[in-house]
């Protein structure tokens, strides 16, 4: 079924695995850096919920008490052992993307007694009591459903001691009536609650709420990872970060990302700290780098996609944590389609497939990269405004729905300038291909009409109407007339009176020949 | 509570948010909300009001509303709730107005991504975030109406509409956010803020 470097694609890994465990089990095979774990198979989430959660007292416990084992002798620590204790993550994993939907545990293992030998092995007290503080917090908050706000404490002045023992004792009350009522202090009991636990955050109000709004079956189910730890917070040559193999604004080749310096993986993603550009880690870091960008081609290579790469490096040895493909901009997935045909990564039919998947709309605005010239002397720009939806219309200038409708009978398409960007006017919207006002801001309830039925916006640009009249006066008092011909350049907002003319600039042709491919031109 | 009476106000109010409309889109519109099962009636009440003299037909097919159907439509609505004008006027427009703000930043961030790209509906994570902002609204604005009895009977009309778009969201029908051609929660929305603007006799540039 796995060769080191080939796949049998018929093999429903995400199915078995879940995402997140298929990903870590084919990096595994592709010989990539990987912090070692195994999974808790989705089936055996299936069997764990029909046995009323109590499986874990069967074959099940003994397997995972095996595993643990092999964990130990490939980590060369031991489970529970202070002298030289392994640490666990506990991480769901689906089939299906649902991101932060489910529960997540880190530094499972920990006790006060682990906890003190990890301050003495790492020379780092304050490292061994923010651990042991992230796993209770995880543990009250995910495991027991305390309340996020009784582990928001005043430390002012309070050791980091203090602090773990304030955690200990919230999280004790919440356990003693549960059936892991020693879960603070005895690790395989803090195990096994994790396990359950983040297998049944595949129930939780969260997790039920998102399937329901994208429908997606309840009856999948989820896997769970049971992976050692490792610190990107441990020692000054100690990082994490997140990358993608391109760029998922632009899809340009190029790895793009940031990362951390002594920190773990959620200072990344929280947003709360201040991260480093990825270039930078050449010099942090060069070796962690250079086997970095090698990761990303060979996984963006194996999967034949943008690749979403999170990494901790602990004292200068790189691990991958996570690759998924990556969220990116329907102009990114055009480019990187296009790019990757030239780079022989996929077959013209392979990229034609995932084109189509787009939605037209967002293929056509590849053409975006449009400007407006004068066709004559007598063409000019009249306003300036802010964009509430973008694009690059033309028509006939009416002060009202009324006459949107008459150009409209006429043949004609309109461009209706009002006052303000009035929802009384939705049926003049509807029927001009754009509209511009004088006041009002992109946020309005008309502008959201507007995006809605995609038609170009300007707002706020300070045109005095006199509609009873027939005319507006514009910035440098220039005037326009009821059924003169308005260019609006939705792009950056720019209104022209008078004859002009829609000009492509010059692009990508890759991607502009692709674009044309997929709406077959 | 007469009848008769809401129905003919609820066409006037949904004219009046639209400015101008076609029949069709009316009855649509009308048609799938409770009170209005019969497009019959609906037809029949609509010429009532075009020979009360309170519709025109101002274009080919387009319905709108004349001087004194704006007239009628806001005696009609500030007779009915006299009482209730000191306590909505007071407690609920200010409210309102602040739900109606974060209303309209969350449905921008429901169309623009925060990198000013429009929103492909790709990215489920960012959806998600969005969507429990909008019900986290819903939840305020249905206290807001519910902390007083009176309201609560008095909008009982449209809090269920936009309760029902809320459930139709809740089951995966994302156009019933910002949909202009159904009961979306934003056009219900829109009807409820300019009964409102037309209660307290507030102009939308004076707001």
């Amino acid at each position: 079924m796995f060769g080191r470097y080939t796949i049998n694609i018929d093999t429903d890994l995400p199915g078995l695995l879940g995402g997140k465990g298929a990903g870590l089990f084919m990096m595994r095979q592709m010989g990539l850096p990987v912090p070692p774990a195994f999974v808790i198979t989705v089936p055996s989430y299936h069997a764990f919920m029909q046995n009323g959660h109590s499986f874990l007292e069967g074959d099940l416990l003994d397997e995972i008490k095996d595993r643990i084992k092999e964990l130990e002798t490939t980590s060369q620590k031991r489970y529970g052992d202070p002298q030289n204790a392994l640490l666990l993550s506990i991480r769901s994993g689906a089939p299906v993307s649902m991101p932060g939907m489910m529960d997540t545990v880190l530094n499972v293992g920990m006790n006060d007694e682990i906890r003190e030998a990890l301050a003495i092995a790492s020379g780092d007290d304050d490292f061994a009591f923010q651990c042991h503080c992230r796993l209770l917090k995880m543990l009250g908050i995910s495991m027991f459903g305390i309340n996020k706000k009784k582990f928001e404490i005043d430390q002012e002045g309070m050791s980091l001691e203090n602090v773990v023992c304030i955690y200990k004792q919230v999280v004790s009350e919440a356990a003693a009536k549960t059936k892991y009522p020693n879960v603070v202090d005895n690790v395989w009991e803090q195990l096994l609650c994790c396990i359950e636990g983040v297998l049944c955050s595949w129930h939780n109000h969260r997790a039920k709420h998102y399937r329901r709004i994208f429908q997606i079956p309840d009856s999948i189910g989820t896997a769970a990872i049971v992976q050692s730890m490792v610190f990107g917070n441990i020692s000054k040559d100690s990082g994490t970060g997140v990358v993608f193999s391109r760029c998922p604004a632009t899809g340009d080749r190029k790895v793009t990302g940031e990362y951390l310096m002594r920190c773990q993986g959620e200072d990344v993603v929280g947003g709360e700290a201040a991260c480093k550009p990825i270039a930078m880690l050449e010099q942090d870091a060069p070796i962690v780098y250079r086997e970095l960008l090698r990761v990303c081609r060979l996984l963006e290579y194996v999967y034949r996609d943008i690749q979403d790469v999170e990494f901790t490096f602990e004292r200068g040895k790189l691990y991958i944590l996570q690759t998924r493909s990556a969220k990116r901009c329907p102009q990114a997935m055009l480019k990187f389609l296009a790019s990757a045909v030239s780079e022989q990564l996929i077959s013209e039919q392979e990229a034609y497939r995932r084109g189509n998947l787009l939605r037209k709309s967002a293929i056509e605005r590849c053409y975006v990269r449009e400007r407006v010239v004068a066709s004559d002397e007598n063409c000019q720009i009249v306003g300036y405004g802010d964009v509430a939806c973008p694009g690059i219309v033309r028509g006939y200038l009416a002060f009202s729905s009324t006459e949107v409708l008459e150009l409209l009978s006429h043949g004609k398409q309109a461009v209706l300038l009002k006052q303000y960007t009035n929802p009384d006017d939705i049926a003049g919207i509807d029927k001009a291909v754009g509209m511009f006002t004088s006041s009002g801001g992109t946020m309005s309830h008309a502008a959201v009409v507007c995006r809605e039925l995609g038609k170009t916006c300007i707002v706020n640009t300070g045109i005095s109407i006199n509609a009873k009249s027939g005319f507006a006066v514009c910035d440098k008092e220039q005037v326009i007339k009821r059924g003169d011909q308005i260019t609006l350049d939705g792009s950056i907002g720019v209104i022209w009176n008078g004859n002009s003319s829609i000009e492509r600039l010059p692009d990508d042709p890759d991607l502009i020949k692709f674009a044309d491919w997929l709406l077959g031109k | 509570m007469n009848t008769l009476f809401d129905q003919k106000l609820s066409i006037l109010r949904l004219i009046s948010l639209e400015g101008l409309i076609e029949d069709n889109r009316l009855i649509n519109l009308l048609s799938s909300r409770a009170l209005f099962r019969d497009e019959n009636e609906i037809k029949s009440n609509l010429d009532i009001l075009r020979d009360e003299g309170a519709v025109e037909m101002v274009a080919s097919g387009y319905r709108s509303l004349t001087e004194l159907g704006k007239l009628n439509m806001t005696e009609s609505l500030q007779k009915k709730r006299k009482d209730l004008l000191p306590a909505l006027k007071d407690n609920i427009w200010p409210r309102f107005k602040e739900l109606d703000s974060d209303l309209k930043k969350v449905l921008t961030m429901w169309q623009i991504m925060p990198d000013g790209s429009l929103n492909v509906h790709e990215d489920h994570e960012y959806d998600f975030e969005v969507i429990e902002r909008l019900l986290s609204i819903h939840d305020r604005l249905c206290d807001l109406f519910n902390d007083d009895y009176r309201m609560e009977c008095e909008f009982n009309g449209l809090l269920t509409y936009l309760s029902d778009a809320i459930s139709a969201i809740d089951e995966g029908q994302l156009e019933f956010i910002v949909g202009t051609s159904v009961n979306s929660y934003h056009n219900l929305w829109r009807e409820l803020h300019e009964d409102l603007l037309c209660t307290l006799g507030i102009a939308r540039e004076e707001q």
